[in-house]
């Protein structure tokens, strides 16, 4: 794509170590203090003294990470599953159904995205309460759908766009009905971008900590970002040996996910609405 | 046809998922969805059978006491053959998060609360009188009148005293005598003096660890004031803070924050943190300073020498010293089932065993007239510091008040402008006023 | 697709039928919410107390006669813009380079995605201790390096605090713009880029004048969605700094929170909430025209 001149070349470069250290170190930095004794947690070695696995096995073996960590992958994979469904039905009906008020509805999604979430809360709260869904994930998972309704339904709207008409149309001329033309036609062709909107579902309702910490008040069902709020962030001195580790252990599921799906992340932003 | 059907039921059901949430919805289905909620709330049980009492908190969720908790919640396991489930957040949360739970009407049966967080929820009429729960007389033969007055708002003990000390000036004892004091300071010129020789001794020591963000900042900012015979209210409510008194303590603040003494970013977590690794001289704590020391590997008996009590330097010799007072209590809701079965955590709470356990490990100070005369408590040299500072300590003067923390942020942020050097001290003064005035 | 077969569902019947669910989640999480925080902005809510008055506009007035709440319109506008526009060009400089294919690239890309999934807190924490002004990895760094004598509280004071949360974000956030930005890059059509140089145009020019425009709908789309998170953004500038110090990160954000959930005051949070969403609309309509479809 770019001429391989000097010129490039030192960009490229000045990228690679600017950028690349910018990204990389810090996070280097936290598997390492991850990794150190607590009693070297203030020390300035990078890697090159003794490590430990000490910090990673109190957190694994400690209950409650655990369950918050468990609680974060239910309620992420719980709404990125229903948002990026919701998403994908309103974005097919955006882009290939013509009724009245369609124009207003995609704006008002859009819109939503916009209001303050902060000041949602309390009514979100006495909603959840009055249904009776405070003490179980739903209160959040429903909440989180939310985050990602508006950007799913255009990036998957645009993707149906590039599907033609005709090909529905020969589709209901050989008799197949509404449910089979969707499921079997036009959602396939949009599995990169279900994809892409899952995970950007996934990783908005993993770090949101604003909803997680008012709509739940058991530890029970509080998820990581919460969870680590207030494990860490009290009046007590702070143990960033197990914070960091925490946040090593915390990373590592989605990672490996993320290992696996990247590539249709990225494709899947790649030819979809996006697309110039 | 068949599958236009097909598909408008799949539609429907999609329906009734995401209509759940809205409980003004056509469907009034409210299944238990994936997980069940607490055990124990659905049918009224019978006092003999065991139940599941919720206790909440922010103590059970610290390091330092984490396991005493435990212990404790083993105790009344034990003695009552009740269950307990503990629900935590941190200090600074928990005044939002009772509230919160208490208007949800999740189950939450006895709470620690703070003595500043202490009046919010008792003005949000949520809680039950003790007086009622475990009677009068019972409460009066347990605990000292001053502990029960704390507690005590309008005639209704809503209240029961768990914890009573003060918040007041913690020092190293190491560090001190490296610098070459082996006496503490009991002025501010002292005070001072002895600073510029930490500094002197060690430059990356920083001498007073003053909280200068956070909720703590303007709890720690209020006794000083007192010190330098300054007041944020007068006695009818009307404001008090624009004073000679203010401004001049306000000044003493940018002077140490200009001399290095004192540092921006720094919270209570920041201050026991640096303390704990002997980067800190002095800082404001309660008793529970001491719980920081145990769970860093310091030995109980040992704690005094790295961690002592003292009291406030004083403007002149003789000035009575300042401290705030401090405490827990513990209190009991109203729209609880398992009024009597907290009554029985309370009661464990308090007996002797506990209490001392309590103490020993964590410093706090029992408060039933049987425990506090104990031999263990009487001759504790750690808590004594504490106690000479409690005999004159106060109240927060925004303890009594609902918008305690609206107060306190309009503090710490105009101190945070002096500090900052942004505004003058005068003007920092005048403007608290103004915006105290506008509440 | 105009025809309406007889027992079929029309196609206009199917259409609303599968926005429903949407509509429904919309509903109850944005619409109901928001006419009632509406509503409350014009009442003395406090979270303590379950009754309340209507008091007019006296929260409006008590709102734009606070001195501050100025100062919160433009930390909030420092915070969205520097949040938005320094990663977004980091993320593209970084997705020209990841775009080049050399090998590891996609081991790069993958392993850069880490930092948008490292739990937000986490990454408060973490640049919180970077920042620290006594035990800061990045002052012990200056430190050793000889540029610096003293620690500098750089969370401590105004001027770099907003700073400092901003690259907290911009590190963040770096993978996502990253990912957009790859993804466009990736669109452009390879022949237009090759025509471009053949005609002799530098590699500044080809840039800006054929693979810019080429992915121009992600670069906008992903800018202004940038926006609007930044704006909604709580996460970081509370675990690093909780709005202070002198207010320096107080954004509007913050502000509501913590008038709301700190201070008890509902009525003015959902004052502050309401004149925020006026802004917002705002910025939403951007969004809107940008994704206008002609039909």
């Amino acid at each position: 794509m770019f001429q391989r001149t000097t010129a490039f070349r030192i960009f490229f470069w000045l990228c690679v170590i600017l950028i690349g250290g910018f990204v990389f170190l810090p996070l280097l930095w936290m598997i390492n203090t991850a990794l150190k004794p607590t009693d070297l947690t203030f020390t300035s070695y990078f890697f090159t003294g003794p490590l430990t696995l000490d910090n990673i096995l109190h957190i694994v073996t400690d209950p409650k990470i655990m369950t918050y960590l468990k609680n974060s992958l239910w309620v992420s994979f719980g709404s990125s599953f229903m948002a990026t469904l919701v998403a994908a039905l309103a974005g097919y009906s955006f882009s290939k159904f013509r009724y009245r008020g369609r124009k207003f509805v995609m704006g008002m999604f859009m819109m939503s995205q916009a209001f303050p979430q902060a000041i949602l809360l309390l009514a979100i709260y006495a909603m959840m309460n009055k249904a009776g869904l405070l003490g179980s994930y739903w209160a959040l998972i429903i909440s989180y759908v939310v985050f990602t309704l508006p950007v799913g339904t255009w990036t998957l709207k645009s993707y149906f766009d590039q599907i033609p008409d005709s090909l529905m149309e020969s589709a209901k001329l050989d008799g197949a009905g509404n449910l089979r033309i969707m499921l079997q036609i036009v959602f396939p062709l949009a599995v990169p971008g279900m994809v892409s909107i899952a995970i950007y579902g996934f990783v908005w309702s993993w770090n949101d900590l604003l909803y997680s910490m008012t709509l739940v008040t058991d530890s029970a069902r509080r998820t990581l970002a919460s969870g680590l709020v207030m494990t860490f962030l009290g009046e007590a001195s702070t143990n960033w040996g197990y914070m960091m580790a925490a946040s090593v252990v915390a990373a590592i599921p989605v990672t490996i996910i993320f290992v696996f799906l990247q590539r249709y992340f990225i494709q899947g932003l790649t030819s979809g609405a996006v697309k110039g | 046809m068949k599958l236009s059907k097909i598909f408008s039921l799949l539609l429907a059901l999609l329906l009734v998922v995401s209509l759940t949430a809205c409980g003004g919805g056509t469907t009034a289905q409210t299944e238990a969805p994936e997980t069940d909620a607490a055990a124990g709330t659905e049918a009224a049980q019978t006092a003999s059978e065991p139940v599941n009492i919720v206790w909440a908190g922010w103590s059970g969720e610290e390091e330092a006491s984490k396991d005493i908790f435990q212990r404790m919640m083993d105790t009344y396991r034990e003695q009552t053959g009740n269950e307990v489930t503990w629900v935590g957040w941190t200090w600074d949360d928990t005044a939002q998060q009772l509230l919160i739970r208490t208007q949800g009407g999740e189950q939450l049966d006895i709470a620690q609360v703070d003595i500043g967080i202490f009046n919010t929820i008792a003005a949000a009429g949520v809680l039950a009188d003790w007086n009622e729960v475990l009677g009068a007389d019972y409460m009066s033969e347990t605990f000292e009148q001053s502990a029960l007055d704390v507690g005590n708002i309008d005639g209704k003990q809503l209240g029961m005293p768990w914890s009573m000390a003060s918040i007041t000036m913690v020092y190293n004892p190491e560090i001190l005598a490296a610098a070459g004091w082996d006496t503490v300071p009991t002025t501010i010129a002292e005070f001072e003096a002895c600073m510029a020789d930490i500094q002197a001794y060690d430059p990356e020591i920083v001498p007073y660890a003053v909280s200068t963000k956070d909720a703590t900042c303007a709890g720690d900012f209020m006794p000083w004031l007192w010190t330098f015979g300054g007041a944020i209210f007068n006695d009818d409510g009307t404001v008090a803070i624009n004073s000679e008194a203010a401004v001049e303590c306000v000044q003493w603040y940018q002077g140490l924050m200009e001399k290095g003494y004192i540092a921006m970013d720094t919270g209570r977590g920041e201050a026991r943190q640096l303390f704990a690794q002997g980067k800190v001289a002095f800082y404001d704590d309660a008793v529970v300073a001491k719980g920081q020391a145990v769970s860093n590997g310091v030995a109980p008996e040992d704690v005094v020498k790295v961690c002592s009590a003292m009291e406030r330097p004083v403007l002149n010799a003789g000035d009575a010293p300042q401290s705030t007072m401090w405490g827990h209590m513990l209190v009991c809701f109203q729209d609880s089932e398992y009024k009597e079965q907290a009554a029985q955590l309370a009661q464990v709470l308090i007996s002797n065993e506990v209490a001392l356990d309590y103490f020993t490990n964590n410093g706090m100070p029992p408060v039933t007239k049987e425990a506090a005369a104990l031999e263990e408590v009487t001759s504790d040299a750690y808590l004594s510091g504490f106690m000479n500072s409690t005999a004159t300590a106060r109240l927060e003067e925004t303890a009594r008040m609902t918008n305690a923390n609206e107060i306190k942020t309009v503090i710490t942020e105009e101190l945070q402008y002096a500090l900052l050097g942004q505004k003058t001290a005068e003007q920092a003064v005048a403007d608290m006023a103004a915006r105290l005035e506008a509440l | 697709m105009h025809s309406i077969r007889n027992g079929r569902l029309s196609d206009r019947q199917v259409g609303v039928l599968l926005i429903l669910p949407g509509l429904a989640v919309f509903a109850a999480i944005i619409l109901y919410p928001f006419v009632d925080a509406i509503l409350m902005s014009f009442t003395d809510r406090s979270m303590i107390y379950p009754n309340y008055d209507w008091v007019g506009l006296e929260n409006y007035e008590k709102v734009f006669k606070d001195p501050y709440f100025g100062k919160t319109l433009w930390t909030t506008i420092l915070f969205v813009v520097g949040s938005t526009v320094l990663p977004y060009v980091l993320g593209m400089f970084w997705a020209i380079v990841l775009n080049q294919g050399f090998r590891g690239s996609e081991f790069l890309r993958g392993v850069t995605l880490v930092n948008w999934i490292v739990p937000g807190t986490a990454i408060g924490f973490l640049w919180s201790w970077i920042f620290n002004g006594q035990y800061g990895i990045l002052n012990s760094l200056l430190k050793a390096l000889g540029i610096l004598d003293t620690g500098i509280s750089w969370l401590g004071q105004p001027g770099t605090a907003l700073l400092c949360v901003i690259i907290a974000r911009t590190w963040q956030m770096l993978p996502w713009y990253m990912a957009f930005l790859l993804g466009g890059l990736q669109s452009v059509s390879l022949e237009q880029v090759e025509a471009a140089h053949i005609d002799g145009a530098n590699n500044l020019q080809t840039f800006f004048r054929v693979i810019l425009p080429g992915m121009k709908q992600t670069a906008l789309l992903i800018f202004v969605l940038g926006l609007i998170g930044n704006l909604q953004h709580f996460d970081l500038p509370w675990t690093m700094a909780q709005g202070g110090p002198a207010r320096a990160t107080t954004t509007l954000s913050i502000e509501v929170y913590t008038t709301a959930f700190k201070n008890w005051n509902m009525g003015k949070a959902a004052t502050v909430g309401t004149i925020w969403a006026v802004i917002l609309a705002c910025f939403s309509c951007i969004y809107l025209k940008l994704n206008q479809d002609e039909d």
